[in-house]
C-alpha cells in the first residue's frame, strides 16, 4: 500500500500543468468559501452587536424577581462582590448601571406617562453612543440634576430646553416620588418607536427620587463579541446566582434570535450555491484529468493492473489533491480575510448614508473567528472527496479496449 | 467558415464540452436563482412587516402621529376610504380608532393600544386576522367581542369568554368602563405587539367613547404592488392635503435598512460566484488546451495561422457560453418557476427553533429583464474567462505538441 | 274562637313585622348595606394605613373627609416625605397635589391599575365604585359569624353587562346593623383572588362601625395592607364645594 501512495504522489508530479490546475481548483474553492462564510459571520456578528448596544447590552444583571415584576422594589445594591465577579471575567468589556422605572413626566397642562431610565451618562455613552442623538440642547454631565427627553416625548408635553418639568412615580416599598428637573437635552433617534420611548436622568438623581440610593435595577454589560456571551454569562452564574440573575441577550430579546435564524437559514442556501459552482469547478477538472489519462489507464490495466489497485491509487491522487487544496487554500485566505477584518470596504454612496443615519458604520464587515476557517476547509476537502468518487466510477465501467483507443 | 469549423470541434468531444456547457450553465442558474431568491427574501422581509403592522401607507390627522391623542380625528374617514380605495394600485383600505386604555382582569391590569376595526375591511388590509392560535377573529355576534394577543392573556390570566374591562377617557375627557369578552387570542413573532395590542370592534369602541361613527384616527392602505407606494403616496396626498400621508419607509425605517443590507449582500454575492466562475472556466478551458495540444499543434503544423487558432478557440468558448447560458437561463426559470408557487420553506434549516409560520417561506421572484442581464454577465465573463486558455495554446510549439505524450 | 283568629291576624300583620323575623331578601340586604356606607352623608376622619410585605412595612396616616361615595378629600399627615400630599376624588376622576413640586396632576388611566400609595388597594379600586346592588344578581347563600357578629352570606353574580371583572363575590354582612364585615372576589374559574375584611367594631361618634379594614391578595404570600379609623365624625357640614382643586391645596 505505501507503494501505491509513492505512485500516486509521484503522478501527481509527473504532469505538473495537470495537478497545478486541479489543485487550484479546490484552493479556489476554499478561499471564496471562507470569504462568503467570514463576510456572513461579520454581518451577522454586526447585526447583533448594533442591535445589542442600541440598549440592552450583551447581558444584563438583575435582581432575581426583578424580569418578571420590572418593579422598582426589585433593585439591588451592586456591591464589590458584583464588581469583582465582572472583573474576574476578561470577556467583559463594560458593565453599565441602570435604575429604571415607569412615570409621569408633566409640563404645563400636559401630563404623559413615559419609561424614566437613571444612566451614568459617560458610562451609557460608552455603551449604546447616546450622546450622538442629542438633537437640541447637551447631553448630561454626571451628576446633573436635569433631564433627557425623546423627542416625541417632549413634543407631546410640548416641552423646551431649559423648561422646569415635573417627574411623579411611585418609589421604593411604595413611597412617593416627585421631583421637579429642567430639561437640558432632546433626543431624536432614528427608529420612529424610540422617539416615543424615554426619558434619561443621571443615575444619583435617579437614586434619590426613587428613594433608592445607591440601587440599581439592572447592570448592562458589553462583550467583544456574541460568540463569547455565553462563556461569559454561566461565568458570572456561577458567580453571582442565586442571588442575582444573569440574563443573555437572546433571552431578553428572543424575538431578535427568531429574526436572526430566519436570515440564517437563507445564508445556508446561499452557501449551498456557492459550493454547486465550485463543486463544479473542481468536477470539471478532474473529469477533463480523466479523459486526459484515460488511454494511460487502460493501459495499465490491459497490462495486469488491477482495476481496484488503479482506484486505489486515483483515490490517493485525490486525497493529495484535495489536501494540498485545502492547505494552499487555508494559506492564503487566512491573510485575505485579515486584510478584510482591517482595512474593511465602505459602502458605496446612497447605501451609506442610510446606515449612517441608523448611526451604523457604512462598511462591509468580515469575522476572523477560528470556526470559519476550519468549517469551510473541511467542507470543501469532504467535497473534494466525493467529486473524486468520480474517477473510481469512471474505472469501474472502463472498457479497456476502448480505453486504450483513446476513446 | 470558421464558425461551423469551431461548432464542429466543440461536438469532437463530447464530455469536453458537456462539462464546459454544464459549468456555464450551472453559473448563469446560480446567478438567476440567487438574485430571484434574494429579492424573495427582501420582500418577504418587508411583507411581513407590512402586512401584519404598518400596511403600505398610513393616513392621520396632521397632529396625530406627533401626539397620539385621541381628540385628533379624521371627520368623514368614509368618504376619504372610498376615494383611497378608487386609486388603482390600491388593493384595500380600511379605517381605524386608535385610544389608549387600562384593560383589566380579576388578576391585574395593563395599559394597551386599543384599535377599534371593522373586521371584514381589516382581514383584507393585515394579516392578524391569520395569527388566531384560540378562538375566532369577530365570527361571533356575541355583544362586545375583543381579540387580544397570547402574552396579554397570560399577563391577565384570561382565556377564551373571560370577562375583560376596558377603562379610558371619553371624548369629553370623563373616565369611563366597558365590559368585552375575549373572543378570540393571537400571536405574531413580535410578542411586544402581542402585549400591547388589542381589538374591538369599531362601533362597540365608538358608542363607550361617544365618538360619532363618521370618524376615526387611521386609514390604512394595502397596495397591489410595492413598487406604486410613491406614486399612490403622492396621489393620496395630494388629494387629502390637510391629513397626514406617511408611507411605510416613514413609519418602519428600520426595514428599509434591512432591505438595503440585503441588496448589498446580494451583490456580494453575485461577485463571488462570478469570481468562482472565471476561475473555474479557465481551470476547465486551461485542461481542454492542454488535452488537445496534439491536435492543436497537428494544426499549426498544418499552416493554420495562429491567430486563426486563437479566435478558432475563442469562438468556440462563446459557442459554448452560449449554449451553456440557454441552458442556465431555461434551468433557472423552471426551478425560480416552481418555487414561486410553493415557496422555499426555511423552517427546516431554521436550527432548533419551533416552526416561525409565515416568515420563514420565501417566494423567489421571476424578472426577465434580470436574467437576461445575469446570463450576459456570464457570457461576457466566459469568454474573457477564455482568453488565457486560448492565448496559452498559441503559445504551443507545434513540434514538441506532435510528441506523443503520456 | 273568632275573637282567637282576630287576635292571631293582628299579631301577625302588626306585631311580628316590627320584630323584624321575616327574613329580608339577599338584594335588600345588599342594598342595606349599600345604604348604609352612602347613607352616611359626610364624614371626616383619621386614618392610618400600614402596607406589610414579605420584607417590609410602611405606615402612613391620613385624614379624610367624604360626602356620600362621590365626593372625597385625603390628606397625608405621616411620614415625612409624604407629608402634605393631597388627592382630590369628584367622582370618577382624581387628582393629587404634590407640595414639593407645586402641581396638581390629574390621573390619567394608565395610572389606575396602580396601588394608592403603593398599597393594595389600586387607584381603580377608588375611583370606580361599581355598585354591587345594582351589577350583580344575588342569592342568600347562609350565614356564618364573622368579626363576632352573626352574618348574612351572600354570593353575587355580575350581570351579562355589567363592567365588572369578577366571576363572583361573596360578601358577608351583620345582620341587624347591616355591616359589610367581609368580601371574597372570585375570578370565572371561581378562583379566589382577593379578600377584604372589616373587625376590631367599635362605637364611634355614636354609630357602630368596624375600624380596622384589611385587604388580602390571594396569590401574593405575606402581602396585605391594613387600614385602621382611628377617628372618625359624623354629618360634619361639609357641601360638595368644598371638594375643588382649589381646596386640595389649601387642605389642612
Amino acid at each position: 500500500m505505501f507503494k501505491d501512495l509513492q505512485i500516486a504522489w509521484r503522478n501527481l508530479w509527473r504532469n505538473r500543468k495537470r495537478t497545478a490546475i486541479t489543485i487550484s481548483a479546490v484552493v479556489l474553492a476554499v478561499v471564496l468559501s471562507t470569504f462568503m462564510s467570514s463576510m456572513q459571520e461579520g454581518t451577522y456578528a454586526r447585526m447583533i452587536d448594533n442591535i445589542v448596544k442600541f440598549y440592552s447590552g450583551y447581558i444584563q444583571i438583575h435582581h432575581p424577581d426583578y424580569w418578571a415584576s420590572r418593579s422598582i422594589n426589585d433593585t439591588y445594591e451592586p456591591d464589590s462582590l458584583l464588581s469583582r465577579a465582572i472583573g474576574g471575567t476578561p470577556e467583559i468589556t463594560l458593565a453599565v448601571p441602570r435604575l429604571e422605572s415607569f412615570a409621569l413626566i408633566s409640563s404645563g397642562e400636559n401630563t404623559k406617562g413615559a419609561a424614566l431610565i437613571g444612566i451614568d451618562p459617560p458610562m451609557e455613552d460608552s455603551l449604546t453612543g447616546l450622546s450622538k442623538w442629542i438633537d437640541q440642547g447637551s447631553y448630561l454631565r454626571r451628576g446633573d440634576n436635569g433631564l433627557m427627553l425623546a423627542i416625541n416625548v417632549a413634543k407631546n408635553l410640548d416641552a423646551h430646553i431649559g423648561d422646569t418639568l415635573i417627574l411623579l412615580s411611585q418609589g421604593f416599598h411604595g413611597s412617593s416620588a416627585s421631583a421637579l428637573v429642567p430639561l437640558r437635552g432632546i433626543l431624536k433617534f432614528p427608529s420612529p418607536q424610540l422617539n416615543n420611548y424615554g426619558a434619561y436622568i443621571d443615575l444619583k438623581s435617579a437614586g434619590e427620587f426613587f428613594d433608592a440610593t445607591g440601587r440599581i435595577t439592572s447592570m448592562a454589560l458589553l462583550v467583544k463579541d456574541y460568540h463569547r456571551v455565553s462563556g461569559a454569562a454561566s461565568d458570572l452564574r456561577a458567580k453571582m446566582e442565586p442571588r442575582l440573575s444573569v440574563k443573555t441577550w437572546d433571552e431578553m430579546q428572543p424575538d431578535l434570535i427568531k429574526m436572526i435564524e430566519g436570515d440564517r437559514a437563507g445564508a445556508i442556501i446561499m452557501k449551498g450555491i456557492l459550493y454547486m459552482v465550485v463543486g463544479f469547478g473542481i468536477l470539471g477538472t478532474i473529469i477533463m484529468m480523466m479523459a486526459e489519462r484515460k488511454k494511460e489507464m487502460g493501459i495499465m490495466v490491459a497490462i495486469g493492473m488491477q482495476k481496484y489497485r488503479l482506484q486505489r491509487m486515483l483515490s490517493f491522487e485525490s486525497l493529495f489533491i484535495g489536501f494540498l487544496g485545502v492547505l494552499i487554500g487555508f494559506a492564503l485566505s487566512l491573510p485575505l480575510v485579515s486584510l478584510m477584518v482591517s482595512h474593511p470596504v465602505r459602502l458605496p454612496g446612497e447605501m451609506a448614508k442610510i446606515y449612517e443615519s441608523f448611526g451604523i458604520e457604512p462598511v462591509l464587515y468580515f469575522s476572523m473567528i477560528p470556526k470559519i476557517f476550519i468549517n469551510q476547509a473541511i467542507t470543501i476537502f469532504i467535497l473534494t472527496l466525493l467529486i473524486a468518487l468520480y474517477p473510481l466510477l469512471s474505472i469501474r465501467k472502463m472498457i479497456v479496449i476502448s480505453a486504450m483507443h483513446g476513446k | 467558415m470558421i464558425w461551423a469549423v469551431s461548432w464542429r470541434n466543440i461536438w469532437r468531444n463530447k464530455l469536453r464540452s458537456t462539462v464546459i456547457i454544464i459549468a456555464i450553465a450551472i453559473g448563469v442558474f446560480a446567478g438567476i436563482f440567487t438574485w430571484a431568491f434574494y429579492r424573495g427574501m427582501v420582500i418577504q422581509r418587508i411583507q411581513a412587516a407590512i402586512i401584519s403592522e404598518s400596511s403600505h401607507i398610513q393616513v392621520h390627522h396632521k397632529d396625530y402621529l406627533t401626539n397620539p391623542d385621541q381628540r385628533y380625528v379624521i371627520t368623514g374617514i368614509d368618504s376619504v376610504i372610498i376615494s383611497i380605495d378608487n386609486l388603482p394600485g390600491v388593493e384595500a383600505t380600511t379605517g381605524r380608532l386608535l385610544v389608549t386604555a387600562m384593560i383589566s382582569s380579576a388578576e391585574t391590569g395593563s395599559g394597551v393600544r386599543l384599535v377599534g376595526i371593522h373586521p371584514d375591511q381589516e382581514k383584507k388590509v393585515t394579516n392578524i386576522y391569520d395569527k388566531i392560535t384560540q378562538g375566532s377573529y369577530f365570527e361571533s355576534h356575541r355583544k362586545t367581542p375583543i381579540v387580544i394577543g397570547e402574552k396579554l392573556a397570560e399577563k391577565l390570566s384570561v382565556k377564551l369568554r373571560s370577562r375583560v374591562v376596558l377603562t379610558l377617557q371619553s371624548m369629553d375627557g370623563t373616565l369611563t368602563s366597558g365590559l368585552f369578552r375575549v373572543e378570540g387570542i393571537y400571536r405574531t413573532y413580535n410578542s411586544v405587539y402581542d402585549e400591547t395590542n388589542v381589538f374591538v370592534r369599531q362601533n362597540d369602541l365608538s358608542n363607550l367613547i361617544g365618538l360619532d361613527n363618521s370618524s376615526g384616527h387611521e386609514v390604512a392602505i394595502l397596495l397591489s404592488d410595492n413598487d406604486r407606494l410613491d406614486l399612490v403616496s403622492m396621489k393620496i396626498s395630494e388629494a387629502f392635503p390637510g391629513l397626514d400621508t406617511k408611507s411605510w419607509r416613514e413609519i418602519m425605517p428600520e426595514v428599509s435598512l434591512v432591505e438595503e443590507s440585503m441588496d448589498i449582500s446580494m451583490y456580494v454575492f453575485l461577485g463571488i460566484i462570478l469570481a468562482a466562475l472565471i476561475f473555474g472556466i479557465i481551470n476547465t478551458m486551461l485542461m481542454a488546451v492542454l488535452e488537445r495540444v496534439k491536435e492543436l499543434g497537428m494544426l499549426m503544423a498544418v499552416g493554420m495561422n495562429k491567430l486563426r487558432v486563437f479566435f478558432m478557440i475563442l469562438l468556440e468558448t462563446v459557442l459554448l457560453s452560449l449554449t451553456g447560458g440557454v441552458v442556465g437561463i431555461i434551468a433557472g426559470y423552471i426551478v425560480t418557476v416552481f418555487f414561486k408557487h410553493r415557496g422555499i420553506d426555511l423552517s427546516r434549516w431554521a436550527e432548533a427553533y419551533e416552526k416561525l409560520g409565515y416568515e420563514t417561506v420565501i417566494y423567489p421572484v421571476t424578472n426577465l429583464d434580470i436574467d437576461l442581464k445575469v446570463a450576459l454577465m456570464v457570457l461576457i465573463t466566459g469568454i474573457l474567462a477564455s482568453l488565457y486558455p486560448a492565448w496559452k495554446a498559441i503559445q504551443l510549439k507545434p513540434a514538441e505538441a506532435l510528441r506523443i505524450d503520456i | 274562637m273568632t275573637k282567637a283568629i282576630f287576635l292571631l291576624t293582628y299579631l301577625y300583620l302588626f306585631v311580628f313585622p316590627f320584630n323584624g323575623v321575616s327574613q329580608p331578601t339577599a338584594t335588600e340586604i345588599v342594598k342595606k348595606a349599600d345604604e348604609k356606607m352612602r347613607g352616611e352623608k359626610s364624614s371626616e376622619s383619621t386614618l392610618t394605613m400600614e402596607i406589610i410585605r414579605p420584607s417590609w412595612t410602611r405606615s402612613v396616616s391620613f385624614k379624610s373627609w367624604s360626602l356620600g361615595l362621590d365626593y372625597s378629600m385625603v390628606l397625608i399627615t405621616a411620614p415625612a416625605k409624604e407629608k402634605g400630599q393631597s388627592f382630590l376624588k369628584r367622582k370618577n376622576e382624581m387628582w393629587n397635589w404634590n407640595p414639593s413640586i407645586n402641581r396638581i396632576i390629574k390621573l390619567p388611566p394608565s395610572m389606575l391599575a396602580q396601588g394608592w400609595m403603593g398599597s393594595d388597594f389600586t387607584n381603580d379600586d377608588l375611583l370606580n365604585q361599581s355598585s354591587v346592588v345594582q351589577h350583580y344578581t344575588h342569592l342568600l347563600s347562609g350565614n356564618d359569624i364573622v368579626s363576632g357578629k352573626d352574618c348574612y352570606k351572600i354570593t353575587l353574580r355580575p350581570k351579562e353587562d355589567a363592567p365588572v371583572v369578577w366571576g363572583k363575590v361573596v360578601l358577608w354582612i351583620s345582620k341587624g346593623d347591616y355591616l359589610q364585615l367581609k368580601a371574597e372576589y372570585f375570578d370565572e374559574d371561581d378562583y379566589l383572588v382577593k379578600t377584604e375584611s372589616a373587625s376590631d367594631i367599635k362605637i364611634m361618634d355614636g354609630r357602630i362601625i368596624a375600624t380596622r379594614y384589611e385587604l388580602i391578595p390571594a396569590d401574593k404570600t405575606g402581602n396585605r395592607t391594613v387600614l385602621k379609623l382611628d377617628a372618625i365624625k359624623f354629618n360634619i357640614p361639609l357641601t360638595e364645594s368644598f371638594f375643588s382643586q382649589q381646596n386640595l391645596q389649601k387642605v389642612r
